[in-house]
């Protein structure tokens, strides 16, 4: 998958230019070259230079700041920020319709939930990625902020706000599904796309960052090898000749 | 879409199902070259020396279990060399130049076989006329007595070619479907314990199943690849558990293809040597097939000036078909009967080198029929580490070459796993059924000549 546009697709808005030319070098050098290449690297890079770009310079990732000048008719904040503030209240403010439609305040790309979507479908239509991954993740949110919004109804979003905000459904069809960092079989596939919904969920409501993709995705990257160890009965083993 | 030539080659049915194809006639060629190891499992051992005449249909050879090869052609026997086969492997050959003299006549055969043609069982004729019974296993030493014809459970004739571009069986049940239904019954009479069942083209079933009667169950096949391979879905369509590594024969089934049913039906039935064989000629572009009937042990060579095909100048010529094919390092190579088809690629076709390294895309994966983890298998054997590589049961893979056709950085993984069972099995108990039983012939023949060299240098293959 092409590295560089997903890095860009995550930067803010009006990100300055030293901040993106040591993005690059960090995804390139360290998250790609010094472990091997192509087909050797053991997490994701993007969201390596991601994590390392968020930690160290948090006051450039404000998508908040970032837009100020700017005035559309929704609320101009993250809406991370007002749900993680607000909860069902914060939500009230957005109609699915505006955040489907990109109406929102997020990164320069993964908040165009539509054309994400329409992404994903090509991709999968073109078997370019197999379905189950953006299926558990998917089902992975739902079902985490199911859980959470019958616990706390007064502190947690919805299920439909959590998927159609921020970089939810980039993270399903576009960083999850990086072939040399995701597992290759159909019951490890599942297991890992529906623990990184999950945990999506949990790092947006309990943790400091505002948007906790990037690390979900590094998580579920390590445990992509040892999932993989389950893998499907061969075919012509069940007599028992040759196990 | 990421593999669309692929795809279109895997999902089209066969180029045959527009038109019938005429089958070409091949004229006897001026010298046969017949390698000694028909089935790639029992070596031959030959009853002719250098100088010798022979007649066509003589026996010139027979195996362990006693099946006999006849000469195509009346002639001369002009050298005995080893060679390269068309699997790829280096086996003595009979190399017999054309000349006079009439066939032997069917009392003969019988004669040099060893057996009164009044007394000889099914199983005698079938041996003397050059073919395997089916329902004895592949190895002798599993030859016992329960192995009769009555025995058999299950009778799968099989009317698809299984690799794509090659249209055989196709043609043959097109053509000539009243002698086909006839060895079906006569197998019924030899064989009366057994469910007949037969297998062919979804677009086919409809146009004969009128015609087929009612006892035989007529099935069809989806016509793409992976729907056709045979050992994983004949257990399908014949209803059995079955390991696809085991001899067919010891599970009471049998599996045969259309033409050798039509060989062996006119065995036993015209006492008929088996000595020639239908073949498709095919190449990849521009797009081109033809059919054409050669006497055993034809060249190459010959086989694509008569056909026409040596106009396309291939770059690498195919035995085999596309996908389980094994490339031909010349085309001096002698054809028989196991090799059911040429597929020529021009400079363009053909990828070389070692292909990109493995991004982990799980192409092979999904397109496995058997669910093995190629990806880590190719890696394994990359990095040298046969161990670790054969942990993954390599020795499974049916070699249909899927995985390589759809890597998009062209892989050679069929070749990596080839590698695993190659070196990995040093360590395993499990030894592959497939290794060549390397007796007798072989000692004979290091007296007669200790040089290597190919049939291709000799002076019979270059005029």
């Amino acid at each position: 998958m092409p590295l560089a546009i997903l890095l860009a697709v995550m930067l803010p808005v009006g990100v300055p230019w030293w901040l993106v030319v040591i993005g690059c070098f960090i995804m390139i050098f360290i998250g790609k070259k010094l472990f091997g290449g192509m087909g050797a690297y053991p997490v994701h890079p993007v969201m390596l230079t991601y994590a390392m770009l968020v930690i160290s310079w948090p006051q450039h990732f404000d998508n908040t700041k970032a837009l100020l000048s700017y005035n559309w008719d929704v609320p101009m904040i993250d809406v991370l920020q007002i749900s993680k503030t607000y909860g069902l209240n914060g939500e009230a403010l957005f109609s699915w319709q505006d955040l489907l439609m990109g109406n929102q305040v997020a990164a320069l790309g993964n908040g165009m939930v539509l054309f994400i979507i329409i992404g994903g479908l090509m991709l999968i239509l073109m078997n370019a990625i197999s379905w189950h991954i953006p299926t558990a993740f998917i089902l992975g949110v739902v079902g985490m902020s199911t859980i959470l919004q019958l616990i706390d109804p007064e502190l947690s979003a919805s299920p439909l706000f959590h998927l159609l905000s921020a970089s939810t459904l980039l993270g399903a069809f576009f960083l999850a599904t990086e072939t040399t960092t995701s597992p290759v079989n159909p019951i490890p596939m599942l297991i890992y796309g529906f623990f990184g919904g999950a945990l999506l969920v949990l790092l947006r409501s309990f943790s400091d960052h505002i948007d906790g993709i990037a690390f979900t995705i590094l998580i579920i990257n390590f445990m992509a090898p040892l999932l993989d160890r389950i893998t499907p009965r061969i075919c012509g083993m069940e007599l028992g000749h040759h196990a | 879409m990421r593999s669309n030539p692929l795809n279109k080659l895997l999902n089209k049915p066969p180029s045959v199902c527009v038109s019938h194809d005429e089958i070409l006639d091949m004229p006897e060629p001026d010298y046969v070259v017949l390698p000694m190891d028909y089935t790639q499992r029992e070596l031959y051992s030959w009853k002719v020396a250098i100088g010798d005449k022979v007649r066509q249909n003589q026996i010139i050879a027979k195996n362990s279990m006693g099946v006999c090869l006849h000469t195509p052609i009346s002639g001369t026997v002009f050298d005995i060399k080893p060679i390269w086969s068309e699997g790829g492997i280096h086996i003595p050959a009979v190399c017999i130049t054309r000349g006079e003299g009439d066939a032997v006549s069917v009392d003969e055969i019988f004669e040099q076989y060893g057996v009164n043609p009044k007394e000889a069982t099914v199983d005698d004729q079938l041996k003397a006329m050059g073919i395997h019974p089916p329902w004895l296993p592949l190895s002798t030493s599993a030859v016992s007595e329960e192995h009769t014809p009555e025995a058999i459970e299950n009778v799968v004739i099989v009317g698809f070619d299984e690799e794509p571009e090659i249209n055989i069986q196709y043609n043959l049940l097109a053509q000539r479907l009243n002698d086909v239904l006839e060895g079906f019954s006569f197998l019924k009479t030899i064989m009366p314990n057994a469910t007949q069942v037969l297998l062919a083209d979804r677009n086919f079933c409809k146009q004969i199943k009128d015609q087929v009667p009612g006892e035989i169950q007529l099935k069809s096949i989806s016509p793409n690849y992976s729907a056709r391979l045979l050992d994983r879905n004949i257990p399908k369509y014949a209803n059995i558990r079955f390991d696809h590594h085991r001899d067919y024969a010891l599970q009471k089934t049998v599996v045969i293809s259309i033409e050798r049913l039509l060989v062996l039906t006119a065995a036993i039935k015209n006492s008929q040597p088996f000595t020639t064989k239908y073949l498709t000629v095919s190449n990849k572009m521009p797009s081109d097939h033809k059919m054409v009937l050669i006497h055993h042990g034809t060249s190459i060579r010959s086989i694509l000036n008569f056909t026409e095909f040596s106009k396309y100048q291939p770059e690498s010529i195919i035995a085999g078909g596309p996908m389980k094919g094994i490339s031909q390092f010349n085309n001096l190579t002698p054809l028989t009967r196991s090799c059911d088809g040429l597929h020529l690629l021009g400079e363009k076709e053909i990828t070389s080198g070692p292909g990109d390294h493995c991004t982990n895309c799980a192409a092979c994966i999904r397109i496995c029929p058997l669910n093995l983890q190629v990806h880590l298998i190719g890696r394994y054997v990359e990095f040298e580490n046969f161990t670790s590589a054969n942990e993954y049961h390599p020795e499974q893979c049916m070699e249909c070459g899927l995985c390589s056709y759809v890597c998009p950085a062209q892989r050679p993984l069929v070749q990596f796993i080839k590698l695993a069972n190659q070196y990995g099995n040093q360590k395993n108990e499990h030894k592959p059924q497939t290794q060549c039983s390397i007796e007798s012939p072989l000692e004979e023949w290091d007296q007669h000549c200790s040089s290597s060299a190919a049939m291709a240098d000799s002076p019979a293959a270059s005029h």
